[in-house]
């Protein structure tokens, strides 16, 4: 089963290509949809779809409508646990091991599809009649392909230190930032920010190269207890990424593997792994290029990638700054001979 | 065959002989030079690069590939369908920076000059007896001129017969 | 395919690379800088290799290509597609069979010759980004051919865990001159990098960087004189399907057990026909 898995690499590509056409044909929108619910941390596609429609296809902006959203709608209560291994699986790789129990469950994703604009070859995929991609089952209770290594005592375990959520809804974290209130944080963080803070550790601005233990994309189950059965009751799915990230690191003079954790609403890789990889940096600063590094520095990530702020703020730059800018003009005039120090030590 | 396809096989050639130096390897002729074969090979518009050929040639170069023709000093390849040694002394070697903005130099030696050497250095098993198509002065020069590695100069010597012999920098040639 | 050229890229970005490469061969372990064109593969999934083969490759040719060992993998799947679908090469799954072999991450165990080109895909070409994150300053250090910031941190590992980091990627000395990133391939392949018949081309398609080692280069791993270079040994286990023991091995977890497998799969497949004659 698991060996041959890997020889039979090509047929699971090609359908993989296959399900994904399908997969965006049914829904053209879908990773928009999914970065504004993201973004905006708010789960609802009807809105979202309707954000994106009023603010002409702009996903930042479409995000501020759904964050605002939120603010109008009462708190209800807190949705129960839940875990990675409540997913119900529609695509889970790993890259740490040839194979893993239940195998490298491909899905539908673009990854092997090669960006060409000539509709003969992605097109000679999508009519082949002889791959098949009707048997995709969707798998549920698969643990973490980062498990083994746990299991291997290789992994360096991170110290509970809080016994219950940060919620950043209800107070802004102040440094020491709580890890749970870090992933929330960067759960509702900007893709495009994230990507650029987790490259420069990637780069060298920090130590290179995380394994990915675990990716998954599927569809977990929102459970709340009934306020009057108190009852667990289902009461929807969402679709989510997960993404276990570990990278090396020296404890107590021995090298390990460390870990870092990426979730977010809807499907988007590229989030959680760059997610998994902050996470894993803010907890496990560098430690080769430690005063280098840029993605190891909670106030540097944990207070730049909200993109309703950023690009608030971005824009505010249009507003009317004319006193701001008069009385610039005033400092100017009136010290005009200001000492230039920059030659001085010619 | 077009000129795409005869760059590629050109290009292997060249490959081949920088990375065996010593051995010759077969050149397809473009416009019945070896030297425009390989100068087709390689250069395009924004490489720029020194001509020592007919007039025709020269003019045929232009049409082949649209670079820039420079003085022998900026040069990034230098063409000579000849054999001029005095070239390599007014080439450029790189910086220790920019190593690679050196200048490679294409010669056509005549084949009446055939010197016993002994090759040493990377490409080279151990040591390789061999028969050069240069005169001892060019070894000379080669050698001084790539005495300060990474900086130093690059030869293709492109033989009667049309065959390409490759004298990367790190070389060490001696006359037997 | 006939709207595209031979090779896909455009007849210059062709000739940028051949000059790259020429360069990349004169100077050996130095990282020559070249434009680095997109491709339909992403960034960071082969990019730097596939246009050093593009660029090398003719219709005579033979190709394997291989990702972290095996042929069938993702991405050697759909490279070795694209590569023959624009240039009409052969492709082969035998090491002895190929003239020019893509590989991420693994030297094939069946040597190679003169007349073999391996083409390696490199994510981070400058072995000087571990300790030095800005490239200006990383430029300066190569030529000075100023390598203390690495052998610090070597000692610093030795000294303290016993054992160096680097279980791929580790830096070796080319020519006795510039100190290179091998790509991560695993300790295990470092030693056949040391006088090799073969050209040796390196591509990191996103960092825009290509180098090389020329046949037959002294190529030695960075070590203390007095600490052995040790490579993956994988005590008292063989390959399940044809008895190998000094090979590289794949872990894989079938039911929950552990099983060793030969990491490539056409070194297998001749050692269990070799034991059947």
């Amino acid at each position: 089963m698991a060996y041959v898995a890997a020889k039979g690499g090509e047929e699971a590509i090609s359908a993989s290509i296959k399900y994904f056409f399908k997969f965006i044909s049914d829904d053209p929108l879908i990773f928009l949809i999914d970065k504004i619910m993201s973004e905006g941390a708010l789960y609802t596609e009807e809105l979202a779809r309707h954000c994106l429609q009023i603010c002409g296809s702009d996903p930042l902006v479409a995000g501020n409508y759904l964050r605002a959203q939120r603010t109008a709608y009462k708190r209800v209560g807190y949705a129960e646990l839940t875990s990675l291994e409540q997913f119900r699986i529609l695509r889970r790789i790993s890259s740490a091991f040839k194979d893993i129990p239940y195998g490298q469950i491909l899905g539908p994703t673009n990854d092997y599809i090669l960006k060409i604009l000539n509709g003969t070859w992605n097109q000679t995929i999508q009519d082949d009649p002889k791959i098949k991609t009707t048997q995709l089952v969707q798998v549920e209770n698969v643990p973490s392909g980062v498990e083994v290594v746990r299991q291997m005592g290789l992994l360096i375990p991170l110290e509970a230190k809080e016994t219950k959520p940060f919620d950043i809804t209800r107070k802004h974290p102040q440094p020491p930032y709580p890890r749970s209130a870090a992933l929330q944080i960067m759960a509702r963080g900007e893709t495009g920010g994230m990507l650029l803070l987790a490259y420069t550790s990637m780069r060298g601005y920090g130590d290179v190269h995380p394994t990915i233990g675990d990716l998954r994309i599927g569809f977990l189950g929102v459970y709340f207890k009934h306020p009057l059965t108190e009852k667990k009751v289902k009461i929807g799915e969402i679709r989510a990424t997960s993404c276990e990230v570990m990278g090396v690191s020296k404890t107590k003079n021995t090298l390990k593997f460390t870990s870092g954790y990426g979730f977010c609403f809807g499907f988007n890789e590229t989030k959680a792994i760059s997610m998994a990889i902050l996470d894993n940096a803010l907890n496990f600063p560098a430690y080769t290029v430690g005063e280098r590094s840029i993605a190891s520095n909670p106030e540097i990530v944990l207070e730049h990638i909200d993109s309703i702020e950023s690009l608030g703020f971005c824009n505010h730059y249009k507003l009317p700054h004319y006193v701001t800018f008069m009385a610039d003009l005033n400092v100017m005039k009136t010290n005009p001979t200001q000492k230039d120090t920059s030659n001085e030590n010619l | 065959m077009d000129i795409y396809e005869l760059n590629r096989i050109n290009f292997r050639s060249l490959l081949k002989a920088l990375s065996y130096p010593g051995d010759e390897f077969k050149l397809w002729p473009v416009y019945d030079s070896f030297l425009l074969a390989a100068f087709a090979t390689i250069v395009s518009p924004e490489s720029t690069y020194y001509l020592e050929d007919q007039e025709k040639t020269k003019e045929l170069a232009q049409i082949l590939v649209n670079a820039q023709p420079v003085s022998l000093e900026k040069a990034d390849y230098i063409f000579c369908n000849q054999f001029q040694p005095h070239l390599l002394l007014k080439a450029k070697t790189g910086t220790s920076l920019y190593p690679e903005q050196s200048a490679t130099l294409f010669f056509c030696p005549p084949s009446d000059l055939s010197l016993p050497v002994c090759l040493k250095g990377p490409g080279i098993l151990n040591q390789k007896h061999t028969n050069l198509p240069v005169s001892a002065e060019f070894i000379d020069l080669f050698l001084k001129q790539n005495q300060n590695f990474p900086l130093g100069l690059d030869v293709f010597l492109i033989t009667k017969q049309g065959t390409v012999i490759g004298l990367p920098r790190t070389i060490y040639v001696e006359v037997r | 395919m006939k709207t595209f050229n031979f090779g896909f890229l455009d007849e210059d970005a062709k000739k940028e690379i051949r000059r790259s490469i020429l360069k990349a061969i004169a100077i050996p372990g130095y990282l020559v800088a070249f434009a680095s064109r997109e491709m339909p593969v992403s960034r960071g999934w082969g990019t730097g290799g596939l246009q050093i083969t593009l660029s090398i490759i003719l219709e005579k040719d033979t190709l394997k290509v291989i990702d972290q060992g095996t042929d069938h993998s993702v991405n050697a799947v759909i490279l070795r597609k694209f590569i023959q679908s624009c240039t009409n090469c052969k492709t082969t799954l035998h090491t002895d069979e190929a003239t020019i072999i893509q590989t991420r991450h693994r030297i094939p165990e069946i040597p190679t010759n003169s007349d073999q080109i391996l083409v390696f895909q490199v994510p981070i070409p400058d072995v000087l980004t571990i300790v030095e994150p800005s490239p200006s300053q990383r430029r300066i250090l190569h030529a000075y051919n100023d390598y203390s910031k690495l052998w610090v941190l070597l000692y610093e590992d030795v000294a303290t865990t016993g054992e160096s980091r680097f279980s791929h990627r580790y830096p070796v000395v080319v020519n006795n001159r510039y100190v290179m990133d091998p790509s991560p391939i695993p300790r295990y392949d470092i030693p056949k990098l040391n006088l090799n018949p073969s050209l040796l081309l390196f591509g990191a398609g996103r960092e825009k960087m290509i180098y090389a080692i020329p046949p037959y280069t002294p190529v030695k791993p960075l070590t203390f004189e007095d600490i052995p270079f040790k490579v993956e040994n994988f005590p008292g286990q063989r390959c399940e399907k044809c008895g190998a023991s000094n090979v590289f091995l794949d872990l894989v977890y079938i039911n929950g057990e552990k099983h060793y497998f030969c990491n490539d799969p056409d070194f297998c497949q001749r050692n269990q026909q070799c034991s059947l004659k």
